[in-house]
C-alpha cells in the first residue's frame, strides 16, 4: 500500500466514519440549535445594541418621531415569539452582524408598511440598488436632498458630490418626484418623460426579446454617459444616435463575459458608489485585489467594445 | 471616488456598458442565500464553495443583490462609527450564556455531542492541531497558529473547518448524503483532498509520495450540502496531512482512528462536572473555532 493510499484510507476511515454511524445507528440529529447558546434577548436589549438600532433608524429616515417609530418597530418584529427571528441562527456569521442585517430588513418592511410598495421606472432601476434607495428617500419619503446626500455618504462611505448628482438626474427624468407619498403608479410618467416609452419609438423590432433588450441596454447607456458627463438628463437626443450603434452594441453580447465576482465588483464600486477598500475588506479579499480584478473586468469590456467597433469617445461625440 | 475625474466616469461608462451587456446567464447552484449566509458572507465566514454560490446569486439576481446591499451598507456603516468611536463595542459576556430556560442542561449537551458524530471528526482534527500545538513550543500560542495556516492558504483559517460543518446538521438528520446513487463519500473526500493538495502545492504532496494526477478529480461537483460536507473534509484532511508531514513530532492521520475513539471514549467517562467544564469551556470558545474547541478539549476532557 503506497503513502497516498495509506493516508487515504486513513482520512476517508476517519472522516467517514463517523458519517457512516449517523447511518447505521439512525441517530437523530436533536442537537440545540446554536440560536439557543445566545441570549439573544441579553444582546438586543443591551444599551449599545440599541444605539446601534437608533443610529440605523435615524440613516434611514432622518431623526425625529419617524425613526423612533421605526426602532419600537424593529424591537417589537425582533422580541416577536420567543425572538424566533433569531431561531434559524447557525453560528456561521457573527451574531452582531446577523442582527444589523435582520435589523435594515425589518426598517425597510417598516417603510413599505408606512409608505407602501410602489415600484420604481424600469429605467431607474436598472442604474443600481443605490438608486432605487434614493428615489425611495426622494420620491416616496420626501426626505431632505440634503440631509439625505449627508446621510448617504456619512462615515466615508460615498463620496456626496456623487449621490448629490444621482438625485439630480432622478429629479430630472420623474418631474412628479416627491409629489406623493403614495404609490406612483407607471400611469403618472408621461410618455416624454418615459425613456422606456421613447425606446419603442425607434426600436425596429421590439417584441423579440432580444431586440428588446438591446435597445434597453442602449437607452442605459445613453442615460449613463449624460449622468455621467453632466449633458441634459431629461435631454439627452437619444435618437441622435445611428442604428448602427445598436447593432453594435448587441454584437458585444457575443464578445463578452464577465465572472460574477467582476460582476459583483463593478456594481458595488460603479453602480452603488462603495469604496473598493471596503468592499475587499467585507469580501474577505487583500486590499489589492478589488483593484485588479476591475481593472480586468474594464480591460475585457473595453476589448469587446473595440471588437465590436465601439469607442466611447465616438458614442458620446455622436450623442452630441 | 472623485466624479470630476474623467478616467473615473470613463471607467463607470465601461463598467456600466460591460454590466448591461454581458451575459447574466450563470447557473445557479444551491439554495438562495439567507439571511445569516449575506452576513456571514461579510465576515467572511462562508466556506469557499458557498462563497461562490452566494456570490453568484448576489452578483446575477436583483432581488439578493438589494439583500446583499443593504446587509453591507448597514454593517460598513456601523463599523465606520466604531471606527470613529461614536459608538463603544459590543457585550457579548451575557449574550453568550444562555438563559436557563432555554437549555437542557449539561445533559442535553453531552447527549447531542454524542448524537452528532461530524463533531467527533471536528474533535479529532481539534486534537491533532492542539498535540502538535503541545508538542511543538514554536507552534504554542494561537497567533502562530493563525500564522501557520495563513502560510499555507488563507482560506484555511482556524475557523474553517467548524464554520464547514455548520450548515450541514438538517441534511445529516435526513440521511439524504448523496444527490446521486453513484457518488460515493470516498469519491467526493478524495475530489476535495485532491483540491486542496493541489492548492497547496502539487510539490509538497509529491515529497510525501502523494501525486495528485492519481486521485479522482473528474467527479461531477458537490451538488448537496452534504457532500459539500465532505468535499470540504478531504480538503481539510489535506490541510492536516501537509501540517502533520511538515512538524515532525506531530502525530500523523494513522493516529486519528485511535484519537477518535479515545475522544467518544473519553466523552463516554466524564463526569457530570467534567462535561459541565467542557460545555462552559466550548462555549465561551465557540467564536474561535477548531482551536477553540482543541483547547477545550484538551484543558477539559484529557488532563
Amino acid at each position: 500500500m503506497s503513502a497516498y493510499d495509506g493516508i487515504l484510507s486513513v482520512a476517508t476511515t476517519a472522516w467517514v466514519m463517523p458519517l457512516r454511524l449517523a447511518i447505521e445507528q439512525q441517530q437523530t440529529f436533536s442537537r440545540k440549535d446554536l440560536s439557543t447558546m445566545i441570549d439573544w434577548r441579553a444582546l438586543v436589549l443591551n444599551p449599545s445594541w440599541l444605539e446601534r438600532l437608533d443610529r440605523l433608524a435615524v440613516r434611514r429616515f432622518g431623526a425625529g418621531g419617524l425613526a423612533e417609530e421605526a426602532s419600537a418597530y424593529v424591537l417589537e418584529r425582533l422580541s416577536d415569539d420567543n425572538w424566533g427571528a433569531m431561531a434559524s441562527f447557525k453560528g456561521q456569521a457573527k451574531p452582531e452582524t446577523f442582527l444589523h442585517t435582520l435589523a435594515a430588513n425589518m426598517l425597510e418592511e417598516f417603510s413599505r408598511d408606512r409608505f407602501g410598495r410602489p415600484r420604481p421606472p424600469e429605467w431607474l432601476k436598472r442604474q443600481g440598488e443605490s438608486w432605487i434607495q434614493l428615489w425611495r428617500l426622494i420620491c416616496l419619503e420626501r426626505q431632505d436632498t440634503e440631509t439625505v446626500v449627508a446621510r448617504h455618504s456619512a462615515g466615508d462611505m460615498r463620496d456626496p458630490t456623487a449621490v448629490r448628482q444621482t438625485i439630480r438626474t432622478i429629479k430630472a427624468r420623474i418631474p412628479n418626484c416627491g409629489l406623493s407619498n403614495r404609490e406612483v403608479s407607471a400611469g403618472t410618467l408621461t410618455r416624454d418623460d418615459d425613456p422606456d416609452a421613447r425606446v419603442e419609438e425607434f426600436i425596429a423590432d421590439p417584441h423579440t426579446p432580444d431586440g428588446l433588450l438591446a435597445n434597453h441596454a442602449y437607452d442605459d447607456v445613453v442615460l449613463m454617459l449624460t449622468h455621467l458627463f453632466e449633458a441634459a438628463p431629461a435631454d439627452a437626443d437619444i435618437q441622435g444616435l445611428s442604428a448602427d450603434f445598436r447593432h453594435k452594441f448587441a454584437a458585444v453580447r457575443d464578445h463578452l463575459r464577465l465572472s460574477e465576482q467582476e460582476i459583483l465588483l463593478l456594481r458595488m464600486v460603479y453602480q452603488d458608489g462603495h469604496k473598493r477598500n471596503n468592499i475587499a475588506a467585507s469580501l474577505g479579499l487583500a486590499s489589492h485585489q478589488p483593484g485588479r480584478i476591475i481593472a480586468n473586468a474594464l480591460q475585457n469590456i473595453r476589448a469587446a467594445l473595440e471588437k465590436s467597433g465601439i469607442d466611447l469617445a465616438s458614442v458620446y461625440e455622436a450623442m452630441n | 471616488m472623485d466624479t470630476n475625474d474623467t478616467p473615473y466616469r470613463e471607467q463607470a461608462a465601461l463598467a456600466f456598458l460591460g454590466l448591461r451587456l454581458t451575459h447574466m446567464g450563470a447557473q445557479l447552484v444551491g439554495p438562495p442565500p439567507s439571511d445569516e449566509e449575506l452576513a456571514a458572507l461579510y465576515d467572511g465566514r462562508l466556506d469557499p464553495i458557498r462563497r461562490a454560490q452566494v456570490t453568484t446569486y448576489i452578483a446575477t439576481q436583483d432581488e439578493h443583490y438589494a439583500r446583499w446591499a443593504r446587509c453591507f451598507e448597514t454593517n460598513r456603516y456601523i463599523a465606520a462609527l466604531e471606527a470613529a468611536g461614536e459608538l463603544i463595542a459590543l457585550d457579548f459576556s451575557a449574550a453568550n450564556t444562555p438563559p436557563a430556560s432555554r437549555t437542557g442542561g449539561w445533559r442535553d449537551f453531552f447527549n447531542n455531542l454524542m448524537q452528532w458524530p461530524a463533531l467527533g471528526a471536528v474533535a479529532t482534527l481539534a486534537l491533532v492541531v492542539a498535540v502538535v500545538t503541545h508538542l511543538n513550543p514554536e507552534l504554542d500560542s494561537a497567533a502562530t497558529i493563525d500564522a501557520y495556516y495563513a502560510s499555507v492558504d488563507n482560506e484555511f483559517s482556524r475557523t474553517w473547518a467548524s464554520q464547514a460543518l455548520q450548515p450541514h446538521r438538517a441534511a445529516l438528520a435526513t440521511r439524504a448524503f448523496f444527490s446521486k446513487p453513484k457518488t460515493s463519500a470516498e469519491t467526493v473526500i478524495e475530489q476535495g483532498f485532491a483540491q486542496g493538495a493541489m492548492q497547496l502545492g502539487k510539490d509538497k504532496f509529491a515529497a510525501l509520495s502523494i501525486h495528485i494526477e492519481k486521485l479522482n478529480t473528474t467527479a461531477t461537483p458537490p451538488e448537496t450540502e452534504t457532500e459539500h460536507a465532505l468535499y470540504q473534509l478531504g480538503r481539510y484532511a489535506a490541510v492536516a496531512t501537509l501540517h502533520c508531514a511538515l512538524d515532525k513530532q506531530a502525530p500523523t492521520l494513522a493516529d486519528a482512528p485511535a484519537m477518535l475513539d479515545a475522544t467518544f471514549k473519553n466523552l463516554a467517562q466524564l463526569n457530570d462536572e467534567a462535561v459541565g467544564r467542557l460545555r462552559a469551556a466550548w462555549s465561551a470558545k465557540q467564536e474561535t473555532g477548531v482551536c477553540g474547541l482543541a483547547e477545550a478539549v484538551t484543558m477539559n476532557v484529557f488532563r
